[in-house]
Parts: C-alpha cells; sequence; structure tokens
C-alpha cells in the first residue's frame, strides 16, 4: 500500500528530488533520465543528457572498456551496492576528471532492461585516503631515520672518548709522578666519567637495538633461563631468590628475555638495603597470556616516581652512590611492550618493591619495523 | 708474532686510536716493525709496491674515509699476492652487519675497541699471543 502522502507522485519527482547523482539508461547506454545532480555533477544541461551515450560520462581512455563492462552486465544484471564496484573515474563536459563509485540496479521494464546507476564523487574520500597514506609513510620514515640516528650518533660518539680514556690513562702512566694527590684524584675522576659516559653510550645502543635488529623467535623456557640468570647475577649471600611457581616456556628472542629478567633482578639484588635480603620470582596464567611478578623487600619506591623509572637515563640513587646508567628499566619496558606486554610497579617505601609484567600468549616481535602489537 | 721481521701494517685513520696500538705493541715487546696508513687505499698501495716488504698481519679499522675497511678487504681477498695476510678487524662497531662481511671476506679475527686503555692492551696481548702460537704463512 502506498502511504497517502506519496499517492500520485511519479518515479520522475522520487529521482528529481534525490540528492544522489542518478541517471537511468536503456539497454542501448543511452540515457533515457538523468536527475539534477547529474546536471550539476557533470555540467551537462538536461537537455544534452537526454539521449548521451553514457560511455561519454568516463574519460576517453576508459571508453572501450566501459561499454564492454556495460554489455556484459546487462548480460547478467546484478544488484551492484556502492562500494562493491571498483572506483571508475567519471570525466565533465569540461574535460575534468573525478574518481567515483557507481552502484547499479537492474530495472525490468515491459521494453526491455533499463539499469538504474548512482554516482558518487568520492574526491574528498580518495584526497583524504591519500593523505593519511603519506602521512603514515612520513611518520615511518621519520621513525626509521630516528633508530638509526641514535645507534649513528652513539656510535660515533664512543672514538673520541675511547682517546680521552686512553689519553687520560696516558698522562697517569707517563707523567704520574708530576701530579701531586689532588691532581692524581682529578685524573681518576676523569677516567671514573669516561666509563660512565661509556656506559650511557652502550646504553643507548642497547637501548635503540631493540626493536631495530631482526628478533630470532625461538621456545624459551623461561624456568631455565631465570636460573641461568640469577647464576650469573651472583646475588651475595645475605640476598635469596626465590621461584615460587613454575615459569612457562614461551616464544621469544633469548636475549630479550635475559635482559628483562636480568634488569629486574639485577635491580633488585643492586638496591637491596636489608640485612636479609628476599627476591621472589611468581608467575600467574591469564586468558591470553601470563603475569610475571618480581618482588623484593627492599627499600620501596614513592608512587610519583612510578612512571619515572621507565625512562630511558632516570635513576633514583645518585650515580655517584649506585653507578647506575637508567637504562635497564627504560629498556625492559620496551623489550615487554615490544611482545605486547605491559610493565608496571607496585611499591611503598619501607614496604619493598613488586615489578609485574605480562606477556600475552601469542604475541611476539614480527620483525624491525612493526609495532610489536600484531598477534599471529 | 711468530715472524718476528716481518712489519705489522695497521689501517687506522683516528691518530690517538693508531698511538694506543703502538703504545700497546711496545709495552707488550712486539718487536715487529709497525707500519701505519690511515685509509684502505694507501694501504692497498703500500702492500702493492713491489719494492715493499709484505707485513705479516693486517690490523683494520673499518670506518675510514676514502676507502673503508671493507672495501679493502674485498680488494685484498681478490688478489692472489695478499689473500694470505691474515687480517685482524679493530673496531667500534659491533653491528651484525660488519661482523658478517667480515668473516665473509676471511677475516682472522674481529676485536671490539674497548674504552678503557688496559683493556686494550689485553686485546692486543691475545692477538700477539695468537699470532706467537699459530704459524703463518711466509
Amino acid at each position: 500500500m502506498t502511504h497517502p502522502a506519496l499517492e500520485g507522485k511519479s518515479f520522475r519527482w522520487l529521482l528529481e528530488s534525490a540528492t544522489d547523482p542518478m541517471i537511468i539508461a536503456g539497454g542501448d547506454g543511452r540515457i533515457l533520465l538523468a536527475n539534477a545532480a547529474v546536471e550539476q555533477l557533470f555540467g551537462y544541461s538536461g537537455d544534452e543528457l537526454l539521449g548521451l551515450p553514457v560511455d561519454t560520462l568516463v574519460p576517453e581512455r576508459f571508453r572501450q572498456a566501459h561499454q564492454a563492462q556495460r554489455t556484459e552486465y546487462c548480460g547478467r544484471p546484478l544488484q551492484r551496492p556502492i562500494g562493491r564496484g571498483p572506483t571508475v573515474y567519471g570525466v565533465r563536459k569540461d574535460g575534468t576528471e573525478f574518481p567515483a563509485e557507481v552502484s547499479l540496479s537492474p530495472l525490468e521494464t515491459a521494453d526491455g532492461l533499463l539499469v538504474m546507476a548512482a554516482i558518487h564523487d568520492i574526491s574528498e574520500r580518495r584526497q583524504a585516503e591519500e593523505r593519511q597514506a603519506r602521512l603514515v609513510s612520513e611518520l615511518e620514515s621519520a621513525n626509521e631515520e630516528l633508530k638509526s640516528f641514535a645507534y649513528v650518533v652513539s656510535h660515533d660518539l664512543k672514538a673520541p672518548l675511547r682517546a680521552i680514556g686512553s689519553l687520560a690513562d696516558w698522562i697517569a702512566t707517563d707523567y704520574g709522578d708530576k701530579f701531586d694527590q689532588a691532581g692524581k684524584e682529578l685524573l681518576q675522576l676523569l677516567t671514573s666519567r669516561v666509563r660512565r659516559m661509556d656506559g650511557l653510550i652502550d646504553g643507548i645502543l642497547q637501548y635503540s637495538r631493540v626493536g631495530r635488529v631482526r628478533e630470532t623467535r625461538v621456545p624459551v623456557d623461561l624456568e631455565q633461563l631465570v636460573h641461568d640468570v640469577i647464576d650469573l647475577l651472583a646475588p651475595p649471600p645475605h640476598v635469596r631468590i626465590t621461584v615460587d611457581t613454575p615459569l612457562p616456556t614461551v616464544t621469544a628472542d633469548r636475549t630479550r628475555m635475559q635482559q628483562v629478567f636480568q634488569n629486574l633482578l639485577g635491580n633488585a639484588i643492586r638496591y637491596l638495603d636489608k640485612p636479609q635480603g628476599t627476591i621472589r620470582v611468581g608467575c600467574t596464567a591469564q586468558p591470553d597470556g601470563w603475569r610475571f611478578s618480581i618482588a623484593d623487600n627492599g627499600p620501596g619506591i614513592e608512587p610519583r616516581q612510578f612512571e619515572k623509572i621507565f625512562q630511558l637515563f632516570q635513576t633514583l640513587a645518585p650515580r655517584d652512590k649506585v653507578e647506575s646508567t637508567g637504562v635497564g628499566l627504560a629498556l625492559t619496558k620496551k623489550v615487554v611492550e615490544l611482545y605486547g606486554g605491559h610493565i608496571w610497579v607496585e611499591s611503598a617505601p619501607g614496604k619493598g618493591s613488586t615489578f609485574f609484567f605480562t606477556l600475552p600468549r601469542a604475541c611476539a616481535p614480527t620483525g624491525p619495523t612493526t609495532k610489536g602489537k600484531q598477534c599471529e | 708474532m711468530r715472524i718476528a721481521n716481518r712489519p705489522i701494517l695497521l689501517v687506522e685513520d683516528d691518530q690517538v686510536d693508531a698511538m694506543t696500538v703502538k703504545r700497546a705493541l711496545k709495552e707488550l715487546h712486539v718487536t715487529n716493525p709497525l707500519v701505519h696508513e690511515d685509509n684502505g687505499e694507501a694501504a692497498l698501495a703500500r702492500l702493492r709496491d713491489p719494492e715493499g716488504q709484505k707485513p705479516c698481519i693486517i690490523l683494520l679499522d673499518l670506518n675510514m674515509p676514502v676507502m673503508s675497511g671493507i672495501e679493502l678487504l674485498r680488494v685484498v681477498k681478490e688478489d692472489e699476492q695478499l689473500k694470505g695476510i691474515p687480517v685482524v678487524v679493530l673496531t667500534t662497531s659491533a653491528e651484525q652487519e660488519d661482523k658478517v662481511s667480515s668473516f665473509n671476506l676471511g677475516v682472522a679475527g674481529y676485536m671490539a675497541k674497548p674504552v678503557d686503555y688496559r683493556q686494550f692492551v689485553e686485546v692486543m696481548r691475545s692477538i700477539n699471543t695468537y699470532w706467537t702460537i699459530s704459524e703463518m704463512p711466509q
């Protein structure tokens, strides 16, 4: 039943009212009807459009192919909604072109098959897509550049630093007897600062290498790895490290996993201030992966430092008290995030600290340029 | 070095690094004369000089102007007269790519230059010990 308001309204009226450009063409490809929106889009008058072959509305170079497609369509007419068909080009009366999407509907009539086409000018969307693609590619190249920049710069800083270190050593050796005690101390300070800077540069190198160098993913037995790391760190006798729960085997780069546990356990040992230190390693299975924890009874960390400690070169103790580059936790965070996990700390001054991190079950880095969040 | 009368060729562009090698060799009482070139091209000219004595070993830096260490290696290992000379790379580069290229070109060793001079002496001591025990082509 037709609504009374639409009673007596013609097909033409409906088409003219549409804001989308619409054309009805006959089986021979000549335009039988075009609405006002078509006149506006293509720059032809209504009279000019009437009887015009629709092929005239596509650029010259596509005309032959368009004709063939049209014939084929009439042989197998189907509803083809907008967005499903390939992008085509339209050409205006003045010769200018625009990218378009066309949806086609077959109209069966007593006089044969007619085709209704709705045409969308997608210039704006196309431009936006192109702009987005350009931005993404610029961003990627800037990111690449930054990665290699850190590496190249730190590499080149090493050469003069090594020279300073050697020269200081030779001054101390060759002219040592010409210095008084104060002079010798200055030389020692000079040498120790050279070592510190060397450590910082090594830190940048290590940090920039994560995600830049291709990883080799193999099954890594974390149980074995953690025990190896503990052996390597050789904790002093007053520090006891226990692994409370079984640790899983994950698919990852062995060196990266070692860095994570070595940094977290190493920090726990280094900052322990109790006569009896205990460090507990634990792991709980989660629906999509694992959550690891490393808990110590050390000095604890103030909540306002929770974010800062994961930043590059940030240390809480003065460097002259505890020699640290401030790279370890930043590196650990970068590795964990590369594997699609996250890392955080729960702590209070005097209460010890617990570092948590997660590793998704099926997440692993796929190469130097990926964002590391892709799952297999 | 096993062959004490043949020179050691050092290819190194950094003056202080060259001093470091000279000093370390002296400290280790290595008696071989040390000849020094600061880029690959000059080193190649010396190696191909019919008047010159062929070195018993080449200590090679990688990052150098004019002709890099890897470029020099490529030429040396193609040269029938030169390819038998052991080449030990002495570099700051920890790049995997450099290590792979060097070993693919048949280097006898790849040493990272330590920042600490004392450690550098130890590196040179190892090189000297090895090439005192190992036979060398005459």
